[in-house]
């Protein structure tokens, strides 16, 4: 049977002075996964970028993502490998919106596989990707950041948490 | 309307998470060849099925059929990649014997595949069913991302799913979690 609610806010922090990045810490590991929402932009054309972690961020050659993207009447794709800061999609001045799916992140079994959609206005492009975290540590600490310059004022970072039966 | 998951992208700030409801979960402690959610509740509006899969038989769709229906009654279109520069569409139009695309196996060690399927008016009898279902898995060099919609030409509600991949079985701790979305 059902059980109830399960799809909880976390946390949101609205961005008021543009910031290199923005990190959620000390996530509890009472769900199954999680969501992050991304409403607004970057101060130039850039990408969002993230790193996860269990107390701390990991900058390690880590991550690896897999990429589509269909930009104005072009399809393309692309990946990374050993990545160390792995590719969340584009962003601009103009609005972006994006969410991000942390699948059982807080197991310590598995690597960490995340799905990534989302659309960016000012670059005119729309994207997903799969990044993964290779580690078997539980994901308590996320950082969205970007490949250059700052994560825009009035964007909004929403981390909802959803638990399974 | 809310709904949530996947499209809550296009609604950001106007999520009414009272809305989402845990009904069941798989998760396999010994390689199976098959999960099955059934007496599925009718409370709802929408379903979603939150998963990480593997397979015992390598890079292999891991598929869904419906109240039991072995029959030709499904269609799929998928757009993917592999990341290796290119996209590629495939499609079954409408002789399919079940919705593919419902996962992916084939993952390096550790990894497991992500996938997120929003099974849309499931209980509606005036409708074929349509559902649509994003997948993804990297192994650090490889890796692959499937955006997958399709149809079940039924106008049953949906009471049972049945989880299958195309050969060998579900591996251990692959997990599939149902959940309910309410409507207004």
């Amino acid at each position: 049977m059902a059980a109830g609610s399960t799809y909880t806010p976390i946390a949101t922090f609205t961005v008021s002075t543009a910031q290199a990045s923005y990190t959620f810490s000390t996530i509890s590991g009472s769900y199954t996964d999680l969501v992050l929402i991304i409403n607004g932009g970057t101060t130039t054309n850039n990408q969002f970028r993230l790193n996860v972690g269990n107390g701390s961020v990991d900058t390690g050659a880590n991550y690896g993502d897999t990429q589509i993207y269909g930009y104005s009447s072009t399809v393309g794709s692309g990946r990374e490998v050993n990545s160390t800061n792995p590719y969340l999609g584009v962003a601009s001045t103009t609005n972006s919106t994006r969410i991000i799916e942390f699948m059982n992140y807080a197991n310590t079994t598995t690597y960490k596989t995340l799905l990534n959609k989302g659309g960016d206005l000012g670059q005119s492009q729309y994207d997903a990707s799969v990044v993964v975290w290779r580690s078997t540590s539980a994901i308590n600490t996320i950082q969205i950041n970007t490949n250059a310059g700052n994560i825009s004022s009035g964007t909004t970072l929403s981390l909802y948490g959803i638990a399974a039966a | 309307m809310p709904i949530l998951g996947v499209i809550a992208s296009a609604i950001t700030g106007n999520l009414n998470v009272n809305s989402y409801e845990s009904i069941m979960t798989a998760t396999v402690s010994t390689a199976v060849g098959y999960v099955e959610f059934t007496s599925i509740p009718s409370t709802f509006t929408h379903l979603q099925i939150r998963a990480i899969a593997d397979t015992t038989a390598g890079d292999v769709s891991i598929f869904a059929r419906f109240n039991g229906d072995t029959g030709s009654n499904y269609s799929w279109h998928t757009l993917y990649t592999d990341g290796g520069g290119s996209a590629y569409s495939d499609y079954n139009g409408v002789s399919s014997t079940s919705y593919t695309s419902f996962s992916r196996g084939g993952n390096a060690s550790g990894v497991f595949s992500a996938s997120v399927i929003d099974i849309l008016d499931y209980k509606d009898t005036n409708k074929y069913k349509t559902l649509r279902s994003f997948t993804g898995k990297d192994n650090n060099g490889s890796g692959i991302i499937w955006l997958s919609s399709g149809s079940w030409r039924n106008t049953n509600a949906i009471t049972s799913i049945t989880i299958t991949p195309d050969s060998g079985n579900l591996k251990t701790y692959t997990q599939f979690a149902l959940y309910g979305i309410k409507g207004s």
